[in-house]
């Protein structure tokens, strides 16, 4: 079994990349992927000994994002945010990708977890489901939700 | 066009092109955990946690080294026992309250509160929906059985009391309507909602439980993990002697899915010692067991203390098999008497099978319990 020094050498910069992505904030993100670590360490024998200690960190930076984000406000709650800007940028001749990174920026967090969990993260709506603690129907669909908003912005872009 | 570039596939790829460009773009460092000197603005900022997390990783690291020198199986059990040892004064309760926790969260509530059944789509039915304590807390509002009845929406005003209740942001709808001169007080802590239905005149007090909600962090006040082993491994790790109690955490948990502290109760005095001793005094062995396979879906913890020391005790008795009471040096088999005398409210039977689910269902009326019938 790795030791909890090795993992953290091993994953932090993965961990913090995956944070970034969810968090949309440097400092956010080393921030949260810290206390992950640190709420980890007493428990670490136990989670590696589960086999995925990873599924146990972003599940505590989703956790994290979603208590700040809510204690600043700064949670977008809104489907529809941002909309017309995106397309807006679209037509201009903004790239697919760039079109999505936009996107994830007006998803409230849950769902631009659940995104960043299936496209960066590459997990299956059951794991996705596990980490953000929801119903692996939830999981799908905050990322079906995600795809016609985005599918809607590229067809309108064309 | 071809099927790679059908909306979907294109959406897809979409995220996934953009994900991974951005994810590079700021220049991450691996990070040095100095568990010490970790960055002064954010234990600014964030004094109490850091303080507890502090405490955790003090303690902790010479009992990871201490077992594993001596061969043992876990520093979980000691890391949380010690983060609550030494627990500061932001786990008093305001006085006359006092602190209940609902998987991620902790609040406070008057103890003039009692603990019963909050009406949900069955509310109809034979079953009381008023409770003989006025204000009370939910139990078991995720695990507890409902009738397939689909009742009116519009609920009588005279059936209710005032309650709290954490469940899920996402979860069903409960069925009824409030009536004039009810509202709700709620907020939401990482993907829970705590409502507090109350009357009109009682809004001071809604606002007042709904202000008390604090993240449940990695000990409660009561003193029960946010996680703890009793999901993952039969036994718990190595126990430190204890000669009597001087106080015990009941907790309980959902063996499911994590967060999954349901429930939590701290004792003391002669209760502690009630729970102390039957414990203690069931039979060596293991069971009652069923030929079913089944594994259970709730537990219970019962962490008995004594000055800064605790000792972990499993209590299973939810499932077809592995049930019995388990502390770390041997197994006994699960009676009557341990299972009420764990089964305190909040704490609540709700599933079981066969003898086991005979020995731990509620015996008739007890002063404290919810007034619902648990199902097995």
């Amino acid at each position: 079994m790795a030791t909890f020094e090795d993992y953290v050498a091993a994953r932090s910069v993965a961990l913090q990349r995956f944070a970034y992505l969810v968090t949309r904030n440097p400092e956010d993100a080393r921030d949260v992927v810290q206390d992950a670590l640190l709420g980890l360490f007493p428990r670490w024998e136990r989670v590696s000994s589960d086999g995925d200690p990873d599924a146990y960190v972003k599940r505590s930076i989703v956790n994290a994002t979603i208590t700040r984000w809510r204690r600043t406000g700064r949670e977008s709650a809104s489907d529809d945010a941002d909309l017309g800007a995106v397309a807006g940028d679209h037509a201009d001749g903004v790239t697919d990708s760039e079109l999505a990174w936009r996107l994830c920026a007006s998803l409230p967090t849950v769902q631009r977890s659940a995104v960043v969990l299936r496209f960066y993260s590459d997990l299956e709506y059951a794991d996705i489901a596990g980490i953000l603690g929801c119903a692996e129907a939830t999981a799908r669909s905050h990322v079906h939700r995600a795809l016609t908003r985005l599918r809607t912005q590229l067809i309108e872009g064309d | 066009m071809t099927d790679r570039d059908q909306p979907d596939d294109r959406a897809e790829r979409a995220f996934r092109d953009g994900l991974r460009q951005h994810a590079d773009e700021p220049d991450f460092e691996p990070l040095k955990l100095d568990l010490a000197k970790t960055s002064r603005r954010r234990w600014l900022r964030r004094l109490p946690v850091a303080a507890a997390i502090v405490l955790v990783a003090a303690v902790a690291i010479p009992l990871v080294l201490n077992l594993r020198t001596t061969g043992g199986t876990t520093a979980a059990a000691p890391a949380e026992a010690d983060a609550t040892a030494d627990r500061g004064s932001s786990n008093a309760p305001n006085p006359g309250w006092r602190w209940e926790s609902y998987r991620v969260l902790s609040y406070q509530v008057p103890t003039s509160w009692g603990y019963d059944w909050a009406p949900t789509t069955d509310w109809c039915t034979g079953r009381p929906v008023t409770s003989k304590y006025g204000a009370f807390v939910d139990i078991a509002p995720e695990t507890r059985a409902v009738a397939m009845i689909l009742c009116p929406r519009d609920i009588p005003a005279e059936q209710l009391r005032m309650f709290v209740s954490v469940r899920a942001v996402d979860a069903p709808d409960r069925g009824w309507d409030l009536p004039s001169g009810w509202k709700v007080a709620s907020t939401d802590v990482a993907g829970y909602r705590l409502e507090v239905v109350h009357p009109d005149d009682e809004a001071r007090v809604a606002q007042e439980v709904v202000a008390s909600v604090r993240p449940l962090g990695d000990v409660d006040a009561n003193g029960c993990p946010a996680v703890s082993a009793i999901r993952t491994t039969k036994q718990p790790g190595r126990q430190p002697t204890i000669t009597g109690p001087d106080r015990v955490s009941l907790c309980q948990f959902d063996l499911a899915k994590e967060p999954g502290l349901l429930a939590s109760k701290p004792l003391t005095g002669s209760e502690a010692t009630q729970v102390a001793g039957a414990l203690a005094s069931a039979p060596r062995g293991s069971g009652p067991d069923e030929s079913c396979r089944a594994t259970g879906d709730t537990a219970v913890l019962a962490r008995l203390w004594q000055a800064t020391a605790v000792r972990d005790v499993f209590v299973r008795y939810s499932g077809c098999t592995g049930n019995g009471i388990f502390d770390g040096t041997g197994t006994r088999e699960l009676t009557s008497e341990a299972c009420h005398a764990v089964m305190i409210p909040p704490l609540v039977f709700t599933t079981g099978n066969g003898e086991a689910a005979t020995l731990c269902a509620p015996a008739p009326t007890p002063s404290a319990s919810p007034s619902g019938t648990p199902t097995r």
